[in-house]
């Protein structure tokens, strides 16, 4: 079975990069790939049960909402609760990390990102 | 174009949407500084563009915009006020980053001097923030860990009796004569919601009178997302520091729709102590209590997706069509015929839902004005600076809706005109103005709003007004007219929209450019729109641009000649009916008139002007459709009227496209197309016909 990951990120263009590089993983069926432009939308689409996810890339500075609330409201969900969330930042103080790391998030991301690194983390953390 | 190509034009369009918008949000922000939250937004978009701008190999924009992200967070962070002169360089670093990212597109080696520049500058003033704020670094740690809190809205958790006790302390230190300090608890009841009142409201318009505030509540009590409620609020108490000047009266005025239970308003003594025990709280700011609601509102939250609007165009032709089927499933007589009640009870289901359908796709294509106004302040801004002209800009009707198409092409003939107002309109210095007897400052109001099914967009300007004679006079010059018309006044102005003819003596180089206002006329005409001119000599001038509510519908009167159907805009159509025969007239020479209320109103037969053949020979056989032109009123003759319905516009392919008297095409629910009159043409064929 495709293991769905879920992108969120409000720049198109991040979000076009990083399908850009799962290309392989996508074709080859190892994933299924889906992306929200609006983390309102994602989180509402979770609670409502049209949507699931078994890896969450999420990005932290988006409007409404910012990518380590997403992921509290989220790890605060039962079914939710085990599931790998990967943070994608420009910045990476080691105070972020922390709360990052309180809320229980898998890892973290710098952007720009390197498309290899990206499909290294995916796997590793999808065990695929 | 290979992914790789495609995915930096998402960039590439992405980055141009965020500079357009930083653009406006920059104008915005300089008209109100102490706007925190659009600093946020304005910060969000460079940050975003910081990071593909990196991303995509555009280093120079990268850098700069690094470094403008850099003074952008100082200001929000600190939300220190900014100096005029820095306020200034900010709005001109938008400019830089216009001019750098057009450089980074057309692989430009050379940059603008003002990148250097503008550049040093902000280096120059972040290194002297910078310096304050280490000199400032007494305060202690946890007001750092405060401000990463306040931007990502969280929980760090040190106890929260802390925090509070904290943020008493730093605020006392504040406290002046004048600015007392208040500590006030709001009790949110479950049902709060229900009761339309909306609580942070209350702290929002508080916090407007207020220096400081910061409001905590308590992250546990928050439900959990499967417990989560849309209509029951969870959160239970929120206190807020207040510092304030406003007193313990007027401060309980702001809470009086509440019941007496739901706030209690403290006035903080001086001495540090005083401290109720509160469980643990989260420390959030005002801002945040609203993104921690985040999941309450994401049911009414705003939430967009992007589409192609070639997808929006088919979508909308598809509910015109969908439309037209269903009148004609509802007209069809057969299925009249079938007594079922089921039948006919699904048919009305079908055109409730069939108007629903129609009126929120309608809606998608609507937009408010208010993107392209706020473009216009940059222009106008501009205008006022290379003119030297000071001015004020008046702004009406920034919520009018209009068809996102149209105001794409709207945005250059607003800005022709409005350059237009302000370069000729106003007089040319303040001596002239003085003279006149006005202020010093002009005003331009730019204003939007509906009038008899059309929308309106005017550029006023309080100037000279348009000189008669003069426009004339030049007119003649120019050969536009002969000189033997006995021009009306509006007749006189509109020449100012004719090819080749401006009345500035010299060009420019603003409003010049060699193309003259003609160029507005054409587009305007373009999406079915006229232009009117007002003007008072030495009042001022009023420029408005009339337009169709949408471009893509009209409510159309289906007529029938011969076998064919045609359409006429029920917005032209006076009235309908089949005349008495002793009510025509036939004029040699000039064609056939009817008689009403006094008035000759000439006779055009469609089946002469389309070659139909049709069994009815004579007026009093048919029926006229009398419509209204701007040249005067008309009389179609036609065989028989249909019904009247919306129909969709299509645009005609070339091979009809110089039939002058067919505007368009619509595709009827049988299938068969019919054509859209023009009737503001159809007049002078009459002339001609006769002729």
């Amino acid at each position: 079975m495709a293991k769905r990951v879920i992108i969120v990120d409000d720049s198109r263009a991040v979000v076009a990069t990083a399908e850009l590089a799962l290309e392989g993983l996508i074709t080859s069926g190892v994933i299924e790939f889906q992306a929200y432009l609006n983390p309102a939308e994602l989180l509402e689409a979770l609670q409502n049960g049209s949507e699931n996810f078994d890896l969450l890339i999420s990005d932290v500075n988006m409007p409404e909402m910012n990518g380590l609330d997403l992921s509290r409201y989220i790890k605060n969900d039962e079914r939710f609760k085990t599931k790998p969330i990967i943070i994608l930042t420009t910045e990476s103080s080691e105070a972020l990390k922390m709360k990052g790391k309180e809320i229980g998030v898998t890892g973290w991301m710098v952007k720009p990102f390197a498309e290899e690194k990206l499909v290294k983390s995916i796997k590793m953390v999808l065990g695929v | 174009m290979t992914k790789q190509e495609q995915v930096k034009a998402i960039f590439i369009e992405e980055a141009g949407e965020i500079i357009e918008k930083l653009d406006i949000n920059i104008i915005r922000f300089e008209e109100n500084s102490t706007d925190f939250d659009l600093l946020n937004e304005i910060f969000r978009g460079v940050h975003t563009l910081k990071g593909n701008a990196n991303a995509f190999g555009f280093t120079r924009l990268g850098e700069f915009v690094h470094h403008f992200e850099d003074i952008l967070d100082h200001y929000r962070s600190t939300h220190e006020s900014i100096e005029t002169h820095n306020l200034e360089l900010i709005v001109n670093s938008v400019v830089v980053i216009q001019e750098v990212m057009h450089c980074e597109l057309n692989e430009i080696q050379e940059l603008p001097d003002s990148y250097p520049e503008c550049l040093e500058e902000i280096k120059a003033l972040l290194a002297s923030k910078k310096g304050a704020c280490e000199k400032e670094k007494v305060l202690p740690p946890t007001e750092q860990m405060n401000d990463l809190t306040a931007e990502f809205g969280s929980d760090i958790t040190p106890s929260m009796d802390e925090l509070l006790n904290q943020s008493i302390q730093k605020h006392k230190k504040m406290q002046t004569e004048d600015l007392k300090l208040y500590k006030i608890d709001l009790t949110l009841d479950s049902d709060c919601y229900t009761r339309g009142f909306d609580h942070l409201l209350f702290l929002k318009m508080l916090q407007e009178k207020s220096s400081a505030m910061e409001s905590f509540f308590e992250m546990q009590n928050v439900a959990k997302l499967e417990a989560f409620h849309v209509h029951e609020n969870s959160i239970g108490l929120v206190t807020s520091i207040v510092l304030t000047p406003l007193n313990f009266e007027e401060i309980c005025e702001y809470f009086e729709y509440l019941f007496a239970h739901e706030y209690k308003v403290e006035l903080l003594a001086y001495e540090p102590q005083v401290q109720e025990k509160k469980d643990e709280l989260t420390e959030v700011t005002t801002k945040t209590v609203a993104k921690n609601n985040a999941p309450v509102m994401s049911s009414t939250a705003k939430s967009t997706i992007r589409i192609d609007t070639l997808k929006l165009d088919e979508l909308f032709d598809s509910v015109g069509e969908l439309v037209i089927a269903q009148n004609f499933v509802s007209q069809n007589e057969k299925i009249h015929a079938i007594e079922d009640e089921s039948i006919s009870r699904t048919i009305e289901t079908l055109s409730k839902i069939t108007k629903r359908i129609q009126d929120r796709v309608m809606s998608l294509r609507m937009v408010a004005i208010r993107d392209t106004f706020d473009k216009m302040k940059r222009v106008v801004r501009d205008t006022s600076k290379k003119t030297g002209k000071e001015l004020h800009l008046h702004v009406l009707g920034e919520d009018t809706e209009i068809d996102k198409t149209m105001i794409d092409s709207l945005s250059d003939p607003l800005v022709h005109i409005i350059r237009n107002a302000i370069d000729h309109g106003l007089e040319a210095d303040a001596k002239a103005r003085l003279a006149a007897g006005k202020k010093v400052e002009g005003v331009i109001t730019l204003k939007a709003y509906h009038k008899s099914g059309n929308i309106v967009i005017s550029v006023s300007d309080d100037g000279r007004g348009i000189d008669k004679e003069k426009v004339i006079q030049k007119a003649i010059e120019r050969g536009v007219i002969t000189g033997d018309e006995n021009l009306t006044e509006s007749q006189a102005f509109s020449l100012i929209m004719q090819p080749g003819f401006s009345t500035a003596d010299t060009i420019s180089d603003l409003s010049g450019r060699g193309v003259g206002l003609d160029v507005v006329k054409t587009s305007i005409e373009k999406l079915r729109g006229k232009i009117e001119i007002e003007s008072k000599q030495g009042e001022g001038t009023t420029i408005s641009m009339v337009l169709p509510l949408t471009l893509a519908i009209i409510d159309g009167m289906l007529v029938q000649v011969a076998q064919e159907i045609y359409i006429i805009p029920t917005l032209s159509v006076v009235e309908s009916f089949r005349p008495e025969r002793d009510i025509v007239h036939a004029v040699k020479g000039k064609g056939e008139f009817v008689s009403m209320r006094g008035q000759h109103i000439p006779v055009i037969r469609l089946s002469d002007l389309f070659d139909l053949e049709t069994e009815h020979l004579d007026p009093w056989d048919g029926i006229l459709v009398c419509v209204e032109t701007e040249a005067g009123r008309i009389a179609i003759m036609v065989d028989e009227l249909v019904g009247r319905q919306q129909v969709v516009i299509k645009p005609l392919g070339k091979a009809l496209a110089k039939q002058r008297e067919i505007s368009g095409g619509a595709i009827l629910g049988s299938g068969d197309i019919a054509l859209i009159l023009n009737v503001e043409e159809l007049r002078p064929l009459i002339e001609s016909v006769h002729a």
